[in-house]
């Protein structure tokens, strides 16, 4: 009985700690666009220095929204590999998506990052402040898109990119890649570093409702690994079309097989044992 | 005025074989009038560009992207590599 209302109560905590984070995540988001913003365009006249003065507070409000989480019982997470994630310029970072929380988590790790962004986000009255002051790229569909993100690789700025397109759908490992981002790393030459990004239990998911919470506080991790040279997975003579079509099977076949075989902590037997 | 490989819709449809195994590798025993690019032959958007490229080479001209927006099958980019020959 004691036991039974104890968990009740821990659910309660975890559904109530659910409903503020998505409350202080709008919040936010409006706060940074309409006060924190403008504030960044009074102290920085340059364009990059307002972009990067942005970026790196929505990296720090990031990390806040999680460590809330964390303090809530609502999760708890674990990064490893964090230094090369740091140290990362140019790089295509790229990530499984299995949850909603998956950007949020990667930029709360990483202080100055491009991210393309769907035009929901972009014309959302939450996100639009943040996303356009961070000077994030829209995906409009176009094939040009390719190109400002090559720009943007080659001024040193390391891109995250899903390019599973949207969250993973329940029950499948992963969504077959879309070839986006294998182009991007095609014709910008830049090195693909891998995230693995796993949940458990899994929440969150594509067409989740918030207030599903799973049964016990979940657990998110990120495993940052080596960046793969490209050119050495496409070969010398291929076309820009023809080594975007080997990456992506690289890129499947890499994130296919890692996310197969359990985490190295979960066959520590520190994982939930499921 | 006809240009070498676009003479007929025969010859049409032999050219745009050789240029999308070139350009994608994709086998050209499954290239056939009626597939679909999309979904039959895997070609995305960003392909659909370096392809409209291509045939503003072979052509010699002015091919727009817009003009490929109806586009679905092969069957309809050789209607309009033909409607541009005729142009």
């Amino acid at each position: 009985m004691q036991r039974g209302l104890l968990e009740r109560l821990n659910y309660l905590q975890r559904l109530v700690g659910t409903a503020l984070s998505f409350g202080f995540f709008g919040l936010g988001g409006m706060a940074i666009g309409l006060v924190f913003y403008p504030l960044i365009r009074l102290r920085h006249r340059g364009e990059s220095e307002r972009r990067r003065a942005a970026r790196l507070l929505i990296h720090r409000v990031f990390a806040l929204h999680l460590n809330f989480m964390r303090w809530m019982g609502v999760m708890d997470y674990r990064v490893s590999g964090l230094e090369s994630l740091r140290a990362s310029r140019g790089e295509l970072i790229v990530a499984n998506h299995p949850t909603l929380l998956d950007v949020v988590f990667l930029i709360s790790q990483l202080p100055d990052a491009d991210c393309i962004v769907r035009n929901g986000l972009w014309n959302n009255p939450f996100t639009r402040g943040p996303v356009r002051a961070a000077g994030y790229l829209l995906n409009d569909g176009s094939p040009a898109l390719i190109e400002r993100c090559a720009e943007r690789l080659r001024s040193g700025a390391s891109l995250v990119v899903f390019p599973e397109g949207t969250r993973t759908v329940r029950g499948a490992t992963l969504n077959p890649l879309q070839r986006g981002a294998a182009n991007i790393a095609a014709r910008s030459g830049a090195p693909c570093r891998p995230v693995i990004i796993r949940c458990d239990p899994l929440t969150l998911t594509k067409h989740e409702k918030w207030y599903r919470i799973p049964p016990r506080r979940f657990f998110l991790s990120m495993e940052v690994r080596d960046a793969m040279p490209v050119a050495s997975i496409v070969g010398a003579s291929a076309g820009p079309a023809i080594a975007a079509r080997r990456i992506n099977a690289a890129l499947q076949a890499y994130f296919m097989e890692e996310l197969r075989v359990a985490s190295p902590a979960d066959r520590a037997g520190m994982g939930s044992g499921s | 005025m006809s240009i070498a490989g676009l003479e007929s819709r025969e010859a049409i449809l032999a050219t745009l074989k050789s240029v999308l195994h070139e350009l994608f590798e994709i086998d050209t025993s499954r290239i056939k009038p009626e597939s679909h690019l999309y979904t039959d032959l895997d070609i995305d958007s960003i392909d659909a560009a370096d392809l409209v490229v291509r045939l503003r080479e072979l052509t010699g001209k002015k091919v727009k992207p817009e003009d490929f927006r109806q586009v679905r099958t092969i069957s309809d980019v050789i209607d309009v590599i033909e409607k541009l020959l005729a142009a």
